[in-house]
């Protein structure tokens, strides 16, 4: 009986764990997904990356090689106002222990000339 | 007359647990309870290093702070290509500027008037490992900024002396930062 608890005290504890280091690994993730996000509209604004409906450009978007399990996609609409797109960025990435984890930015980008508006 | 030895008198049945049979359940419980304990102690150590980094906001506010600085300038004068630790300043379109520099440890934001002396100085961050920046584009600044934070994760699991201060770590963020100025027409 002693050992039945222990092995139950035991197994919690383990779930404990795991749900800590599952809890930093989200936290971590999720932090830089959504600065590789921000770093996509940044260089959307610049013009270093096309302003497309499509997958992200990793070398023209990110100063900073990303996980290879990390997936973006920029998507292009109009808006109210000639000339301002509007900008949706998604991003999905798998943590170590291959938890989803997503991410979806919006904004207003002005760019005169663009087929961007109501 | 018989009499009955007192060994004789008990009951038929169990007879309970003899004296090897606790010793040994004892040390298995002595073992597995510390084997837990260690890891409770762990998991709450690993949610004190995350509560620790969400908790320090200094970072993300020079950051934040940063990218409205350069966010609002109309120029960023970066001379040659590639990463750099020199100074960063921000040239606004009325000819204000806001210069980030590394002092020793410190992050340092400074407002310069026209000639290029210091009209205000503050201390953005301290405890910086390190920075630098680079002109990514035209007006795109990449930035990244190494802090020491404090790591409550390293805390010995026994004899902690009074002095005890938690080991620092190095932790890096970066941000890519576009000119909103040089946009507007």
């Amino acid at each position: 009986m002693a050992l039945a608890l222990v092995g139950l005290a035991l197994m919690l504890d383990l779930g404990l764990q795991a749900q800590s280091r599952e809890l930093e690994a989200r936290v971590a993730a999720e932090a830089d997904l959504v600065r590789r996000a921000e770093a996509v509209i940044e260089s959307v604004r610049a013009g270093v990356h096309p302003l497309e409906t499509g997958p992200v450009d990793a070398d023209l978007a990110w100063p900073a090689p990303a996980d290879p399990r990390l997936r973006m996609v920029l998507v292009v609409g109009g808006s109210e106002v000639a000339g301002v797109c509007r900008l949706v960025v998604r991003g999905q990435t798998r943590s170590r222990r291959e938890r989803p984890h997503g991410v979806e930015l919006e904004t207003l980008v002005w760019r005169p000339g663009s087929p961007c508006g109501p | 007359m018989r009499t009955v030895a007192p060994r004789d008198r008990r009951a038929p049945g169990p007879a309970g647990f003899s004296l090897l049979e606790v010793v040994v359940t004892l040390a298995v419980l002595a073992v597995a309870l510390a084997l837990s304990g260690r890891l409770v102690l762990e998991s709450q150590l690993g949610l004190l290093r995350t509560q620790a980094e969400l908790a320090n906001p200094l970072p993300r506010y020079a950051l934040t702070r940063l990218r409205a600085d350069v966010e609002g300038a109309a120029s960023v004068p970066a001379i040659l290509p590639g990463w750099r630790s020199s100074p960063l300043v921000a040239i606004a379109s009325d000819g204000g500027r806001v210069a980030w520099r590394l002092s020793g440890e410190e992050l340092e934001r400074r407002v310069l008037d026209g000639a290029g002396a210091t009209l205000v100085r503050h201390v953005a961050l301290r405890e910086v490992a390190g920075w630098r920046w680079r002109a990514a584009a035209p007006g795109l600044v990449d930035v990244e900024l190494t802090y020491r934070a404090r790591d409550p994760s390293g805390v010995p699991l026994a004899g902690v002396p009074r002095t005890w201060a938690p080991p620092t770590v190095e932790r890096s963020v970066w941000a890519r930062i576009a000119l909103r100025a040089e946009a507007l027409p």
